[in-house]
């Protein structure tokens, strides 16, 4: 009877065993699959073949883990098989399980009662033994191979991105150091020329109009060139956007070398007139820096406080407007910063800096760069520099947003993908281009706005 | 009830001991071929022993015939032995009142343990003579049908190498064995012994240990030894593995598949669970395990298996092809 009682509190033993090793299997498995999950994710992010990028990494550990735990839990042995194991395991020669299959008949069997005395001493002799032995030594082997993969394939990766990243800034830094004088001129040839002209002009230098002329009927060519080819192309790389916080500081740096720039300018020998013409439109870009942060809708009415010089000769390119560019578009104009001299002195002007402002204060929208919209009647040698379709189309550009990512797509088109502080300066440098081609109305006053956006969209 | 039992199991292991010690009084060595002889015995079937002339074949069945106490014969199978000089005959008896009437007189296959001498010299008509009295344990003769004394047992032996003039036993006939036992050649030291032991001295005496009665018992004990379902499976899945045209779908060993042309028949598996009872009994146990049907599969098969002429010109045993059968059954 004693006999019978431990067997039969073996057997239940056996089958508890049978459960623990099974949930243990379960959870090495699911450990296992986990890993094997986690290095193809790992190749996957690396080959960026990642379709689906928000995967959470702790649920690719925690969802094998419940799937084989419930099999484990679902998957059950019967209990002749588990008899068959401890036999064998416990090199019972089939003891186990005929007494099992025997319980039934164990009262006529006349064997039974010597084969459970046989099995009960076999079975004290064999309480150490372990029915069902996990292969530990092979699962730790391949846990060990499956993280020492991780381990190696992210350690590789982090290194060779490490050193992509090092040889790229070492690269960036020469193309900073190239493309700085590069893209001025760059800037200067595309963009900055009719600025220069427009200064040139203002200082009472005489340029050849038929240099000015064929120089921007190239420029502009080049320019209608290369903006359209890079019209449709995809914007740029959120990744290529840079440590905005750097932006800002950098924005401001350079908007002190700008008004120290600036004053220097003034100070040199340029007559009162002039000088005040400066300091207006000095006074103005600060009016106007600060309406960049300010609401955007109070629009700067420049022609209210500038002398009015008799000057026909000199021609701005702020003073661009005409009485056709007003009559084509209906609107109306609003002269901007240092340009409102030649403005106001121009003959066909149709309105003057005071009914300019007081049109343009009730009217906000309908304010229009000189360059975009036409030529002065007695400019005759400028008005040929600025060309009308390339006034369209920045403004439509503008309109449609694509300036900045053409304009930045124009600026790395030849450059392979230029990440970091790069980006930085390049947002820097355009935003002052920007600014400058708003001051010296190349760019109408109103497209400040949109610059002001552009800016907002990088800052969010 | 129970202590009867086990007084009655202990007693007969302890009659297995003394059996075994006794027979080895007078035979050397060849202690599987004896194992196995008891283990037929115990299970109440019939040997063929198999092996050159000169191993102690005849001389061990003369003792096993003298331990048990049974009623022994010999027949010497020669080509001119009819069955009717096995069987026996109806003679015509003059009566005392001069009347005459014809009377059976028995031959030497009325007994319990019979040697059957050679028995492949005998031609297939006086083999033929056995099956009834091996199977069926009764003989028909006359127009008579006569129960034999239980226990019966037919030992034959027969010699592998003289084969002219001999009569290769039909296959039905073989089957009717139980084991085909091959008896080796002794190994030095025990043929030192032998050599010893039959020059110097007298033969030894062996004593009457067990009688029918008590073999009866132990046979029917034997049966009711504990196997459990998972041995027979075995027993049976060893079987199906030797049939190499039954089991088409399922992966059989390459030498069954190669060079078997039949298999083993039902009576096989029989053989072996009985055979593995008696096994487990001898060695003190009370359950059947699967090492005890390993350990009496090529007794109980190996004259069961037939070869292909591939598997005969290649020279193959049935014993290695058994072999590859326990193989691929415990892969």
């Amino acid at each position: 009877m004693k006999d019978r009682k431990y067997i039969l509190r073996k057997i239940k033993k056996f089958k508890n065993d049978y459960r623990k090793y099974k949930y243990i299997q379960g959870f090495l498995r699911g450990l296992i699959i986990s890993l094997i999950l986690i290095v193809v994710y790992v190749l996957l992010i690396i080959a960026d073949l990642l379709f689906y990028k928000e995967i959470i990494v702790i649920n690719i550990f925690i969802i094998p883990e419940i799937i084989f735990l419930i099999m484990a839990y679902f998957k059950k042995k019967s209990e002749r098989d588990i008899m068959k194991k401890a036999d064998s395991q416990l090199e019972l020669e089939q003891r186990l399980i005929t007494y099992y299959d025997y319980q039934i008949e164990k009262n006529k069997n006349p064997f039974f009662s010597s084969l459970e005395n046989e099995l009960a001493t076999l079975l004290k002799k064999k309480t150490k033994q372990s029915i069902f032995k996990l292969d530990w030594q092979r699962y730790i082997q391949i846990i060990a191979l499956l993280l020492g993969i991780i381990i190696f394939v992210n350690s590789y990766f982090n290194i060779n991105t490490n050193l992509e990243n090092q040889f790229s800034s070492t690269n960036n830094i020469s193309w900073e150091e190239e493309s700085s004088e590069e893209n001025y001129e760059y800037e200067k040839v595309e963009f900055i020329n009719p600025l220069k002209s427009n200064i040139n002009n203002e200082i009472g230098e005489e340029l050849s109009t038929i240099n000015s002329e064929e120089t921007n009927e190239i420029e502009d060519k080049e320019l209608n060139n290369e903006l359209e080819e890079n019209f449709e192309k995809p914007e740029l790389e959120e990744n290529d956007k840079g440590d905005l916080a750097e932006l800002e500081k950098r924005l401001e740096k350079i908007e002190e070398e700008n008004k120290q720039k600036e004053s220097e300018v003034n100070m040199d020998g340029e007559s009162t007139e002039e000088n005040q013409t400066k300091n207006n439109s000095h006074l103005w870009n600060n009016k106007n820096k600060d309406r960049l942060v300010e609401n955007e809708n109070n629009i700067y009415k420049p022609g209210e406080n500038d002398n009015k010089k008799e000057d026909k000769d000199i021609d701005g390119p702020g003073g661009k407007s005409s009485e056709s560019g007003n009559k084509e578009e209906g609107k109306e104009y609003q002269a901007i910063g240092e340009n409102e001299n030649s403005l106001s002195n121009s003959e066909t002007f149709n309105g003057e800096g005071s009914t300019n402002k007081g049109k343009s204060d009730s009217d906000k929208t309908g304010s229009a760069a000189g360059e975009n919209t036409g030529d002065f009647s007695n400019t005759d040698d400028f008005s040929s520099s600025v060309n009308v379709d390339e006034s369209e189309r920045l403004k439509s550009q503008f309109s449609n947003n694509n300036y900045l990512s053409t304009y930045l797509e124009e600026r790395y088109s030849s450059q392979n993908k230029i990440k970091g502080k790069d980006i930085v300066d390049s947002y820097l440098n355009y935003r002052n281009f920007l600014l400058d081609s708003v001051r010296e109305e190349n760019i109408p006053f109103i497209y400040q706005e949109m610059i002001k956006d552009y800016f907002i969209i990088i800052k969010d | 009830m129970k202590d009867i039992e086990k007084e009655l199991i202990d007693s007969k292991q302890k009659i297995i001991k003394k059996l075994k010690n006794e027979i080895k009084k007078v035979i050397v060595g060849q202690e599987k071929v004896i194992e196995n002889i008891l283990i037929a015995i115990f299970s109440d079937g019939n040997v063929l022993l198999e092996g050159v002339p000169g191993l102690g074949k005849t001389r061990l069945v003369q003792t096993l015939g003298n331990i048990f106490e049974l009623e022994y014969s010999r027949i010497q199978f020669t080509p001119d032995l009819m069955p009717a000089d096995i069987i026996g005959t109806n003679i015509l008896i003059e009566g005392e009142k001069r009347n005459r009437h014809f009377e059976f007189r028995e031959g030497p296959l009325f007994a319990q343990l019979i040697l059957a001498d050679e028995i492949n010299r005998a031609t297939p008509k006086t083999q033929s003579a056995l099956l009834e009295a091996m199977q069926e344990k009764r003989i028909t003769a006359g127009g008579k049908t006569r129960n034999l004394k239980k226990p019966f047992f037919v030992l034959a032996t027969q010699n592998p190498l003289e084969m002219e003039g001999t009569y290769p036993l039909p296959e039905a006939q073989v089957d009717r064995f139980f084991f085909k036992i091959k008896v080796d050649y002794p190994s030095e030291e025990e043929l030192i012994k032998i050599v010893e032991m039959t020059t110097i001295g007298e033969d030894n005496e062996v004593e009457k240990i067990i009688g029918s009665r008590d073999l009866l018992e132990l046979q029917k004990l034997i049966r009711k030894l504990p196997c459990s379902k998972e041995v027979i499976k075995y027993a049976v899945r060893f079987v199906l593995s030797t049939q190499p045209g039954r089991k088409k779908n399922n992966k059989l060993p390459d030498s069954v598949k190669k060079y078997l042309r039949y298999g083993s028949s039902p009576r096989g598996a029989q053989a072996l669970i009985l055979a593995a009872k008696a096994r487990a009994f001898l060695y003190g146990r009370y359950n059947v395990s699967i090492k005890d049907i390993n350990s009496v599969s090529k007794a109980a098969l190996r004259h069961r298996l037939l070869l292909n002429f591939e598997g005969e010109a290649a020279e193959m045993k049935t014993d290695d092809i058994i072999e590859d059968v326990i193989d691929f059954l415990n892969e």
